[in-house]
Order: C-alpha cells, then structure tokens, then sequence
C-alpha cells in the first residue's frame, strides 16, 4: 500500500455524539431529563441560557415541546452542576440560583412570571396582586394567560396564583385537581 | 460546498447541522492525528463547530454565502486545538450513546501514528495531515495555515519523505528482531 492510501485509512467517521453535542451546545437543540416531581415524573428541558420547559413525562411531550418551542428534543446531561438545582427546584416549587430560559414569552409575561417566583411555598396569590405587582394592576387576565404559557410549571410555582374568589382556577400541569393536590401538600389549603 | 453556503445564509439553524454532518468527519479524523487523543479531539470538533455556528449567527447573509467553508472551519479548529480550549460548563451533553455502550471507531495502528507524528516538524506534520486525512487541497492549506501554496507543497512533500524513511526504519528493526 502506498503512504498516501495509508494516510487515507486513518479518515474516519466522526464519533456519532458530535453531532449531537453540537446541537446542544449551539443551543439548536435542547437536551432533556426526566426528574422526580411532587406531581410525579417530570421532563425538565434545558439549553445554554436556562431550563426552558418542564412537562408531565407522558406520551407526545416530544411533540408538545417542538410544537410550542419550534426546536428538537435529546436525552442529554444538564449542565454541570444543574441537575442539584433542578431537583431543589422542583421539591421546593422556586427556581432558586437555577437559571430560566425565557425567550418562550413576552417581556410582560416574563416581568409576571418572575414576581410568581417570589411567592413562598405554602401560601397564594391572587391574580390582581400579581398584575399589580407586575406594574399592570387591571391585566388580571394577561396574568392568567401568562399563568397558562409558564414554560417551567413547578420550578416557577404558578400553581400558587388562584382566584381572589378563593376558587383554585385552571393549571396547565394537568389540570385543576392536581393544583389542588399541590397546594394541599405545601400546606397553602387544608 | 456553495450549496451548502447557500443554504446557510437563508436558514442558518436549519442548515447548520447538514454543515456540521458534511465536514465532521474530516475534522475529526485530522484533529484526531494532530491531538493524538480520541477524546480531546472529539472535544475539539465539536466546539470548533459551536463557535463556526456563533461566529455566523452575527454574520450577514451575503458574508456567509462567501464563506469557503471547509477551509474557515479548519482555521477555527486549528484555533481551538491551539489553545487548548476546554468547553464551557454550561453546556448540555448527550446521553444515548454511553447508554448504548457505544465504542469508538478507532483509525488502524493508533500508536504507530502518534509516534511517527512525532518525528516531524510541526509545520510538516499539519500539511501531511491536512492534505492526506482530511483532503484539503494545497490552496485551502495555504489560506488556513497562512502559509504560501508553494511552500505548503514542499511540507507536505517533505514531510511525506520523511515518513517513509521512519517507516523503512521500522520495517529493518523488525526484520532485525
């Protein structure tokens, strides 16, 4: 064999994870994990700039996410020492020092959306209060609709937000008796 | 190649990735023989390509149509193994394939080569490297390494030469053992 052809021998295919590290690390792509939730398994997806999704693990959530974020799903590993602050996220219903990917929503809902964080576990919030916090006191309704499109459900904790009737109101996380359940668990209801 | 540049100054994050699957397994081959290190190099080409796709999101769509993309690509990666860059933390990693138990493919003879690379001048080193397991022509070598075409040709020439030498030496130790 001639040294060129030898030289040609040593191209070989690329390992299979470039490209995949690739589109995770461009961000083309967000990686996925599943977590234990006090609602049950959980997908948690992540990006360089934040986690931008939490959803039931039930069937289509690959679907559901590619419909609303417009980008693909993979298995990955969080970013180095994010899947401790994904876990206390989720257990204590508040992002804490884990980063959020906001780019889902408007800078309102997203001016709404981290005056939801602040409320402690154990306690509610009114529809009103945070519209007034959010600087917008009549949007009551924008506040709900922000409540609907929270991208990371239990890590921003908008299952506190109820009406100011006392009525649990509507959770995208599966519905209202699971914002019930939530509530009862932190103690927020009897 | 055009197409491809094409493509990607219309829709950068759809045709990133058909760039990433055209050109990886040159870069990896070559930065594989140049590190020496399956992993490092694997390393190496995926953060060569992250910063090819950051460097383009801020680039007009008429300066990435001009792009000669295997050639830019290569400066970027030679870059990267320069200075031994390490890859941000914030970075999500692939999980499927550890959990497949999935082996790499290795080139033939890994610890003959990462000696042999050894013996030569860094510059011929590169050129053979870059002409042979990646296949750039001698133009690309030039524009990527800054060095003139007619001497990227005598490296590679040179270093060619050398190589056989080092492995007729091998050739008379073995027969001797």
């Amino acid at each position: 064999m001639t040294l060129e052809k030898e030289l040609e021998r040593l191209s070989v295919p690329a390992p299979t994870g470039v490209l995949d590290g690739v589109v995770l690390g461009t961000g083309l792509s967000d990686g996925f994990s599943v977590f234990e939730s006090p609602l049950g398994s959980v997908v948690v997806a992540f990006n360089p700039l934040g986690v931008s999704a939490v959803d039931l693990f039930t069937d289509g959530f690959e679907v559901r996410f590619s419909d609303r974020f417009r980008r693909r799903l993979l298995e990955a590993r969080p970013p180095r020492g994010w899947e401790d602050l994904i876990i206390q996220a989720l257990a204590e219903g508040t992002p804490g020092a884990l980063p959020v990917d906001f780019r889902s929503v408007t800078p309102f809902q997203r001016q709404v959306l981290e005056q939801t964080a602040s409320i402690p576990r154990g306690e509610t919030r009114s529809y009103g209060w945070l519209a007034s916090r959010a600087g917008r006191p009549k949007a009551a309704r924008a506040v709900g609709q922000t409540m609907a499109r929270n991208p990371v459900p239990l890590v921003i904790p908008c299952h506190r937000v109820v009406l100011s009737d006392g009525r649990i109101g509507h959770y995208g996380l599966g519905g209202a008796e699971r914002k019930r359940r939530l509530l009862r668990v932190e103690g927020a209801i009897g | 190649m055009d197409d491809l540049a094409d493509s990607l100054a219309s829709d950068l994050d759809e045709a990133f990735p058909d760039l990433v699957s055209s050109l990886q397994h040159g870069i990896f081959s070559g930065l594989r023989q140049l590190t020496g290190d399956h992993h490092r190099a694997e390393d190496l080409t995926q953060e060569a390509f992250i910063r090819a796709y950051r460097a383009m999101r801020t680039y007009p769509a008429e300066r990435i149509r001009a792009i000669r993309l295997r050639g830019w690509i290569w400066t970027i990666a030679l870059n990267v193994a320069r200075n031994d860059v390490r890859a941000e933390s914030r970075r999500p990693t692939p999980t499927r394939l550890e959990e497949a138990g999935y082996l790499p493919e290795e080139p033939p003879d890994s610890e003959a080569w990462n000696r042999r690379w050894t013996l030569l001048p860094a510059a011929q080193r590169r050129a053979v490297i870059l002409r042979h397991v990646a296949g750039l022509s001698y133009q690309e070598i030039s524009e990527v390494t800054g060095r003139p075409a007619t001497t990227v040709r005598s490296d590679v020439s040179r270093g060619l030469a050398r190589l056989r030498s080092v492995i007729v030496r091998e050739t008379n130790e073995e027969e001797r053992k």
